[in-house]
């Protein structure tokens, strides 16, 4: 039954990432635009020579069906092309830069929850005192100012007039980054055994951390506190009461269990937001992360980054959500069947 | 009650565990290796091959500027005078076909191999048989000769005047040919298809010059590393770190809080934020990137265009003063054609003063008394520091005053870049950078017929064509500069283009850093600066 549940959300996770490719694929080779032209100075585009060696080398030359077969066929190999920009494997690529979002997204969402669950309690106990007021001001300010603003403005603050951050980039600027092992700076400082880049890396995390972290901490504080004041008026909230327990325990055991579901939920649906807001943090932050490497692909109509970045996009997205769906499924057994 | 006072002091505390990891040991350790590397903070995304027979790229040339020697070089504030780097003397036969370059005794790769005339056989025979990017700079080139170690002999197939101004670029840099032959490359005429040097060559050099490159990541950071064999004076920092930072910014409050000691992107808003102190100083150069309008000279495309009056009257109704000191704020000059100021034969004289009655007789002696609708296309993303869409507005007004009606038409810089190199644009504002200090590469992509630019616009007159000619031709300096002065003349009567704006670029540095020179085309000589 489970099994089956899970090969279910398998397959279809499969279709959407087919489907993908193949609108990513399409739009991007729709667009009436010449990507060489970005790509090329104005003397490669003097001799013709230059451009067709460029045109075959990417395989730009030949109609787009085959080129979107070829792609296919390539991918299923493992191979996501070379990058026009970068001129490089796409896979090489990514494998820099993603471990540098994750990091940050990582560590955005375990600030968000760290600090969305309990003021988002707080709000609920007191809800409509001062308290709530101010969660509920901090929440709205945090989820609706544009990331850059608040990144700069932060940047301005802390590191700038009140200098209690670093600057930004992933190590102070005389540091130079570790040898990519994992390429986690986190990590491969750590590999490395040093001690003093490692307590840099991590530094440099946290300013950019709780501005993105910030930005969908209101979701999370927002949900825990409906959802909590939901339970609160529960029967089994009333019967624990009504049985003498402490209400430590009757909030923290038996309401928050319950009222946590809908989070989880809310949390993954929201990591998308959360890599969107990546790209915009990591320009203010200078943080070597996948965003601006897709920012600039689409720009310079780099088809074979743009169809990577989508991709990786969309695998960490489905992965997400199937997560999300698959411990649904065992904190809420009627989900399985639906 | 007990519940929140505990949730609470649980907020509180993590907030300060969050507080304290971040703020703990802030101003880390910088000693004397902080005193003796050099940070420049900077966007490097531009960056493609730091393989110098590849690259041209901004930051890759400056890179490859401190890691390979040319033979020749060209220094500020003269930007027109060749220098001898490699080369301490040379020879230009009569026919002006034949360089004969002597090089400099006892020069050393930083791998320890001799600098030998087949070392500049190989450099430039590559570069000119990877038909990359940079290769044109060898199309004069016929063949290059060893006439013994230090002696090397350049062939062309016609006499070029600017070719020596064109030898002192970082893609005709000279390579160490048994490294870089032990790593794959090849100067062979299949080199397009044979060499896998890059590869190498994008993580290391294999130069001569005071630097080498020891590491570059993408978009993260580039670091240079002293040569301890270099021939020349011993350069004062030990390191040179590029790290990527992208936003103005930010890259000036580094340099004011003491974590980089140059920021490279700084725009006209950014510099406008800054006062010179203890910290920070604001330098700008003028640099040879120029924003100028192009206008279609075909009766089939430029319509109304084809007729010269009609291109004079729109050259007569730019208000320059308003563009350089009002959307500029003063960090641009007005050059006098597509050939900017500072290069042979140009001088702030002979720039176009704004004329509205002038403009306004030239359309009514073209036919035009009541002016008429033309499209001006422009790309959306920022070109050399200016806005475009001000930009934009501002020239559309402009023409208005005259009674030209000007529709925008903003467009992806992919979408109207092939549109514009195809012919088919009436009229649009683009940009150019400078490949080479001397006036032929912009004759001749501006104004030679077929040029790469001036095929865009249609634009012919056969006695500018002979004038170009002969610009190439002459040896002798003072005759080449009062060609391109003629040049220029007849450019601003024809007026294929109406230039606009040659831009100021502003950096923020350390006030403690010494020898900063802005250098038009390779930005500093990194090897000059110290603290």
């Amino acid at each position: 039954m489970l099994l089956s549940y899970l090969a279910r959300r398998l397959a279809l996770a499969m279709i959407a990432l087919f489907g993908v490719v193949v609108v990513a694929f399409l739009i991007a080779h729709m667009v009436p635009a010449d990507p060489l032209a970005t790509v090329l100075s104005e003397h490669a585009t003097k001799d013709p020579a230059v451009r067709e060696a460029y045109m075959k080398r990417w395989g730009l030359d030949r109609p787009v069906p085959e080129q979107f077969f070829r792609y296919l066929a390539n991918v299923f190999r493992g191979d996501l092309g070379e990058s026009f920009t970068t001129r490089r494997p796409v896979v090489q690529d990514l494998r820099q830069f993603l471990p540098g979002t994750i990091e940050l997204a990582t560590a955005a969402l375990a600030v968000s929850l760290v600090l969305g669950v309990p003021l988002g309690i707080w709000a609920a106990l007191r809800h409509n005192s001062w308290v709530d007021h101010v969660a509920r001001v901090v929440s709205l300010v945090g989820a609706a100012s544009p990331i850059f603003w608040t990144g700069l403005i932060a940047l301005h603050v802390f590191y700038y007039r009140l200098e209690w951050a670093p600057g930004p980039g992933r190590l102070d600027t005389h540091l130079l980054m570790p040898a990519a092992v994992t390429g986690f700076a986190l990590v491969d400082t750590l590999l490395a055994g040093d001690g003093e880049r490692f307590a840099s890396a991590v530094r440099h995390t946290i300013l950019p951390a709780l501005v993105l972290g910030w930005f969908i901490m209101g979701i999370v504080s927002r949900t825990t506190r409906a959802a909590l004041l939901e339970v609160l008026d529960a029967d089994y909230v009333r019967t624990a009461r009504a049985k003498g327990l402490a209400e430590t325990v009757v909030v923290g055991v038996h309401a928050l269990r319950n009222a946590l579901i809908p989070v989880v939920t809310v949390t993954g649906l929201n990591f998308a937001s959360l890599l969107s807001g990546a790209v915009l943090t990591e320009t203010v932050f200078a943080w070597p992360g996948i965003g601006r490497y897709a920012v600039t692909a689409a720009v310079r109509l780099d088809y074979p980054a743009i169809l990577g970045v989508t991709m990786i996009t969309a695998v960490v997205y489905l992965a997400v959500n199937f997560l999300v769906d698959v411990v649904y499924g065992f904190l809420d057994p009627r989900i399985r069947v639906a | 009650m007990l519940l929140t006072r505990f949730i609470s002091r649980r907020v509180a505390l993590a907030a300060l565990i969050l507080a304290v990891t971040g703020i703990v040991g802030v101003g880390a350790v910088q000693g004397q290796s902080r005193q003796e590397t050099l940070i420049l903070a900077s966007s490097i995304a531009d960056y493609i091959t730091n393989d110098p027979s590849r690259t041209f790229e901004f930051t890759s040339q400056i890179i490859d500027r401190a890691a390979y020697d040319t033979l020749v070089t060209v220094e500020p504030p003269d930007i027109s005078a060749v220098r001898p780097r490699l080369a301490t003397s040379w020879e230009i036969s009569k026919d002006g076909k034949t360089y004969t370059f002597k090089l400099r005794p006892g020069v050393k790769f930083s791998s320890g191999n001799p600098l030998t005339a087949q070392d500049v056989r190989f450099s430039l025979r590559r570069l000119k048989h990877l038909k990359d990017q940079p290769s044109f700079f060898m199309d004069p080139v016929k063949d290059v000769e060893v006439v013994n170690d230090a002696t090397v002999r350049i062939i062309l197939t016609d006499p070029d005047s600017s070719f020596l101004a064109a030898l002192s670029c970082v893609p005709c840099g000279i390579i160490d040919s048994k490294t870089v032959m032990a790593r794959g490359g090849t100067d062979a005429e299949d080199g397009k298809e044979k060499d896998k040097a890059t590869e190498w060559l994008n993580q290391n050099s294999a130069g001569s010059g005071p630097y080498k490159l020891v590491s570059f990541v993408k978009d993260v950071e580039a670091v240079l590393e002293r040569n301890p064999g270099h021939w020349g004076p011993k350069p004062y920092f030990a390191k040179i770190i590029f790290k990527h930072v992208t936003s103005a910014t930010t890259q000036k409050e580094m340099v004011e809080r003491g974590d980089a000691d140059i920021a490279r992107d700084i725009d006209a808003d950014t510099a406008a934020t800054i006062k010179d102190g203890p910290k920070i100083k604001l330098v700008s150069g003028l640099s040879l990137n120029l924003v100028y309008l192009g206008l279609n000279n075909s009766s089939e495309v430029g319509k109304e265009l084809a007729d010269k009056r009609v291109r004079q009257a729109i050259a007569y109704a730019i208000d320059y003063e308003g563009l350089i000191k009002g959307l500029m704020r003063g960090g641009a000059e007005q050059p006098p054609a597509n050939i900017p100021l500072g290069i042979l034969g140009v001088d702030k004289s002979m720039a176009r003063k704004r004329d509205v009655a002038k403009a306004k007789q030239l359309l009514t002696e073209a036919g035009h008394p009541n002016g008429f609708a033309l499209k001006l296309n422009y790309w959306t993303r920022p070109l050399q520091g200016v806005s475009n869409e001000p930009l934009a507005a501002k020239v559309q007004a402009d023409l208005a005053a005259v009674g030209i009606k000007a529709t925008l038409e903003p467009k992806e810089f992919s979408v109207v870049v092939p549109e514009y190199r195809a012919g088919k644009v009436q009229m649009i504002i683009a940009e150019w950078t400078p490949d080479y200090l001397d006036p032929h590469p912009w004759a001749d992509a501006f104004y030679k017929k077929g040029g790469p630019a001036t095929k865009r616009v249609f634009y012919d007159n056969p006695k500018m064509n002979d004038l170009i000619a002969n610009g190439i031709r002459e040896t002798d300096p003072k005759k080449r500069g009062e060609i391109y002065r003629e040049i220029v003349k007849l450019a601003n009567d024809d007026v294929p283009w109406v230039p606009m704006i040659q831009a100021k670029v502003s950096y923020a540095l350390n006030p403690g850093l010494k020898g900063f020179v802005y250098h038009p085309v390779w930005f500093v000589t990194l090897a000059n600066l110290s603290r």
